[in-house]
């Protein structure tokens, strides 16, 4: 038995809780679902157009899946880019659009990356509201990337883990993202 | 006002706060999918019932064409032999008298016969006597 197996779930790390549900516990698995739930829900929530029982639905999914096989979790993988490479999927399937997004990543990443000043004039108490429309616009491969890496503060790393792409592939379209959001904010701005 | 970049990374980090604060989430059940695969069994099982049960209710509905075993409908009579006999009582009037007569047993008849010729005993009475010594009823041995 190893020393974290003696100290209290909460003071455990989620590798060490995950390695802990591998070997059958149901409750360090709890104390996992209770660190990511919501959180997790929040990304569904915000990636599935804003539908509750929706989102509630896809956490549960990804529990489930892990759940399912956490006998298969490679000791030291982290465990948060494990369950959002398994959110990123299944809003990938959700989508069902992945010859349209595959077509666009293609045309985006053949482009190269501007380093072009997009100024946005606009008042500061509409930005929460003008940024929600914008990313409610956004192609979802890109949502998500934006999503990932600035609401739910992933590393490039993990992001491009969880995606299957490069790291350099993640930089230039995280780029290219926050161009396509200032451009369209400034298109906001200018018609409000 | 010229927006940055770090006041967009705000902005979006602040809708995804106000998102989780308004989260409310469900205790974990991990068993959620079984009870659709015991449902399923159910099902199946209760659709099996179903049909053994069906089928059999059809296979009773049906008129049976199928002819009764005989043993069930032929009431055969070994014990007894039925005599109807007319008896005019007047001119006009006539009764139907049935009599039921015990079984003859052929032995008397036998030994009657070897009374009469007690020491000339025919292959043919040996046969009868034999098949007598069976318990077979007189009237069928009294049959050619």
């Amino acid at each position: 038995m190893s020393i974290f197996h003696l100290k209290p779930l909460r003071g455990q790390t989620d590798e060490q809780l995950m390695t802990r549900a591998a070997a059958g516990s149901d409750t360090a698995f709890e104390e996992l679902y209770r660190r990511y739930a919501r959180r997790l829900k929040g990304f569904f929530f915000m990636q599935l157009g804003g539908d509750e029982e929706l989102a509630a639905d896809a956490t549960h999914d990804v529990f489930l899946r892990a759940y399912e096989a956490r006998d298969r979790y490679q000791e030291g993988r982290r465990v948060d880019t494990w369950l959002f490479t398994i959110a990123y999927n299944i809003c990938r399937n959700h989508y069902r659009s992945n010859a349209y997004e595959a077509q666009l990543m293609a045309s985006l990443d053949a482009e190269p990356v501007m380093d072009q000043q997009i100024e946005v004039d606009l008042d500061a108490a509409m930005l929460d509201e003008a940024l929600a429309q914008v990313l409610s616009e956004l192609p979802s491969t890109l949502h998500q990337l934006f999503s990932l890496h600035y609401q739910e503060e992933l590393t490039i790393p993990q992001i491009a883990e969880i995606v299957g792409v490069p790291e350099g592939t993640v930089k230039s379209r995280l780029h290219k993202t926050m161009n396509m959001i200032r451009n369209k904010l400034k298109n906001y701005a200018n018609n409000k | 006002m010229q927006i940055t970049n770090e006041q967009i990374i705000q902005s979006a980090r602040r809708q995804r706060q106000a998102v989780d604060s308004r989260m409310v989430v469900e205790p974990w059940k991990p068993r959620h999918r079984k009870p659709y695969g015991l449902a399923a069994v159910i099902a199946i099982a209760a659709s099996l019932v179903s049909f053994i049960a069906g089928y059999a209710i059809h296979a009773n509905l049906q008129p049976s064409d199928v002819q009764q075993p005989l043993a069930q409908v032929v009431e055969v009579q070994h014990d007894t032999i039925m005599q109807q006999e007319i008896i005019r009582d007047t001119i006009y009037q006539t009764r139907t008298v049935t009599r039921y007569v015990d079984r003859q047993i052929a032995q008397a008849d036998t030994q009657a016969a070897e009374a009469e010729t007690p020491s000339a005993t025919s292959s043919s009475q040996q046969m009868a006597c034999s098949m007598l010594c069976d318990d077979i009823p007189y009237d069928l041995l009294a049959q050619p």
